[in-house]
């Protein structure tokens, strides 16, 4: 691998930055680099060093060795795209900065604990086998196709009441992982990004991460955005190098979105699956009441909107019957059945359990804070107690330095190690 | 490693974020040139270093990051960049960069980057690593990363000066004072005592084979087994004794802290 850039090629990073129409301040402060050092750099007073090679080419989307060896020679699609995007802002702009970087850390955690497996890389290989005869096929039917793909491969079945309120949102965080996507849910309140997908590793370990902003989205919507965005996984960002997806939603009768939207809809909410709520919990679908609403939502696992709208789709429902329905308040059924639809304060009372404040997961490095996942901040502290991990390492993945690490963590590590 | 004489000293000294800190929060970077004029050893620091010394965001930073910036202007620390590595190997300077830099990448993913690329640049160039962290030495024992001959830290620094008489115990409970009211961690050993108190507890990991070795702690560390063994270079002769012309101490007087 070249470490070097070529003799008066860094003018490439100061092009880089300028194609992504991203300040070279705002980019060293967004990777917790003294603004100084980075123009010397961009300026090619110097050269740019091997240890930040990695992780700005990961940020930035090009390869290590064509970061290394100058030969970029326009910023990958991504800027592009973003640049040309009315929608974003400098805030949005900055959030994938620091979400690509996130992306890094958590690629380099799985490094440092558990090899990362590329089954993704069969399984996505298999859709698409599987989709050769319907190339033709219109983009809805291209992405249910796709989507009855994964749900046999992620066995994805129907809930039973006998096993609780359990269903397939449950299963998406984790199989996505065992199949080595990433996936990052953290709230950012000033973006209007409500999801992207992108690429995240070096040349060889590259890796598909979905990341969805949790800001003003419960969990139930959260599942849903997760699919399209595996969705664009699977179908666009090799092309495109990475999909995002507005809160405002993007413009209708794009090809792209309507196949991500029906690859939601039929790997979370298919035909079978309101059949089978139907009879388990014994629905009138001209006359669903606000506990049936509740039971629907709870058992399929998306939110009212979306379920509705694929019953809808499948005719159990008609569009005055849908108007009707989405507009019933049914947040006090559903949080009797089931605990992800609490709030975090009303999960802690009911369930007795205390979730990591906010503070400790807050990042103080980048000039722009990010509050991270807990089960990340979990994992971070967890190889750190295994001694898989140092605590500078640690301070490194939280975005924080040494001495915040030890205020905020040090005594729990401490009380686990005695 | 015992110094028969001080050709034997290592050329270099590749430094670590953490310990550095230290160093300049004590207000001690006077040590780094001394390191230089007195036993002829060259603290460097990887570039990866200089990233996060510098970095935005870090608590107490007006505590250190002046002096470092000192220290680099005026050479007693040097960026160890492949245009000095000439200076510290017979090897080819490009292929020794890319050999640190990329076993420095390998390291950062179980520790962090300043201490990956330290070690890196400790194990490539047969070098002594000043870096703090008892915890990465652990991690690198049980991971797949290669330690360096000798891991000091900041504190064997001081107490090398103190032993070889350039401080005095006073100067040493000062610094312990002032790295204890900056929040910063000592070894384990000597962390509820003072610096007199600590010595019979801490195992020196650097002394001057001309003086009484004061620390008599015994080993309990991996990083303790390495003991780095250094003598002070002999002064140069004076060659015009016979007019009464001196061309001068080859090594500073003793200084109290700064």
């Amino acid at each position: 691998m070249a470490i070097r850039p070529l003799a008066g090629s860094l003018r490439m990073l100061i092009d880089l930055l300028n194609d992504a129409h991203i300040e070279a301040d705002t980019c060293a402060s967004l990777l917790g680099i003294s603004s100084r050092l980075f123009k010397t750099w961009v300026d090619g007073k110097r050269d740019l060093p091997g240890y930040i090679i990695p992780e700005l080419a990961s940020v930035l989307g090009v390869s290590q060795d064509a970061l290394a060896s100058g030969s970029v020679r326009e910023a990958p699609a991504i800027w592009f795209k973003f640049r040309e995007s009315g929608n974003l802002s400098d805030v949005d702009r900055e959030l994938v900065v620091l979400i690509r970087r996130l992306g890094f850390f958590q690629h380099q955690l799985d490094l440092a604990t558990s090899a990362p497996n590329n089954k993704w890389q069969l399984l996505f290989k298999f859709i698409d086998e599987q989709l050769t005869p319907n190339r033709q096929a219109s983009p809805s039917i291209q992405g249910r196709e796709a989507a009855k793909v994964i749900r046999d491969q992620l066995n994805f079945g129907f809930p039973r009441k006998s096993a609780g309120v359990k269903g397939n949102g449950d299963l998406i965080r984790p199989i996505l992982r065992k199949f080595g996507v990433l996936t990052i849910e953290a709230p950012v309140p000033e973006s209007k990004i409500e999801g992207c997908s992108f690429y995240v590793g070096g040349p060889g370990e590259q890796r598909p991460c979905l990341f969805v902003n949790t800001y003003k989205q419960d969990w139930f919507r959260r599942n849903h955005v997760f699919m399209h965005e595996l969705a664009h996984a699977i179908f666009d960002i090799d092309r495109e190098a990475a999909s995002i997806d507005f809160r405002e939603g993007t413009e209708d009768g794009d090809v792209k979105e309507l196949r991500a939207e029906a690859f939601a809809g039929e790997s979370l909410v298919p035909k079978e699956m309101l059949r089978h709520l139907q009879s388990m919990l014994g629905l009138h679908w001209d006359s669903l009441s606000d506990s049936d609403l509740a039971g629907l939502v709870a058992y399929s696992q998306v939110e009212p909107k979306f379920v509705l709208r694929s019953a809808l789709d499948h005719g159990f429902i008609d569009a005055e019957a849908m108007l009707r329905y989405q507009d019933r308040s049914i947040s006090n059924e559903l949080k009797q059945l089931t605990e992800r639809a609490l709030d975090t304060a009303e999960f802690e009372r009911i369930t007795g359990t205390s979730m990591m404040p906010i503070a400790l997961r807050t990042t103080t490095i980048p000039s722009r804070s990010l509050r991270l996942p807990v089960s990340y901040v979990a994992r971070v502290l967890s190889a750190v107690r295994d001694a898989i991990i140092s605590e500078s390492k640690a301070a490194e993945l939280l975005m924080i330095d040494e001495i915040t690490f030890a205020e905020r963590f040090g005594k729990v590590l401490e009380e686990v190690a005695a | 490693m015992a110094a028969t004489d001080s050709s034997q000293n290592p050329g270099i000294l590749i430094c670590d974020t953490d310990a550095l800190i230290q160093i300049f929060i004590a207000r001690q970077g006077e040590l780094l040139k001394r390191l230089k004029r007195r036993y002829g050893i060259q603290p460097v620091i990887p570039e990866a270093v200089e990233g996060e010394i510098t970095r935005r965001g870090l608590r107490n930073s007006s505590m250190f990051v002046a002096g470092f910036k000192k220290a680099l202007e005026n050479g007693a620390l040097l960026l160890l960049e492949e245009r000095i590595l000439g200076g510290f190997t017979s090897n080819d300077p490009h292929s020794t960069y890319i050999t640190i830099q990329l076993m420095g990448q390998k390291n950062a993913i179980n520790i962090g980057s300043g201490e990956a690329h330290a070690y890196a640049a400790g194990v490539v160039l047969r070098a002594p690593v000043l870096s703090n962290d008892a915890k990465a030495v652990l991690i690198a024992d049980r991971s797949d990363i290669k330690r360096p001959p000798h891991i000091l830290r900041a504190y064997d620094v001081f107490m090398l000066f103190h032993q070889n008489e350039e401080l005095d115990e006073r100067d040493c409970d000062r610094i312990r004072q002032a790295l204890l009211h900056a929040g910063e961690a000592l070894p384990f050993q000597v962390r509820n005592k003072s610096y007199g108190g600590g010595l019979p507890h801490i195992f020196p990991r650097l002394v001057d084979d001309a003086y009484p070795v004061l620390a008599t702690g015994t080993p309990g560390e991996l990083a303790d087994l390495e003991q780095l063994v250094i003598r002070t270079i002999p002064r140069p002769q004076p060659q015009l004794a016979a007019d009464g012309i001196s061309d001068g101490d080859a090594v500073d007087p003793p200084q109290p802290s700064n």
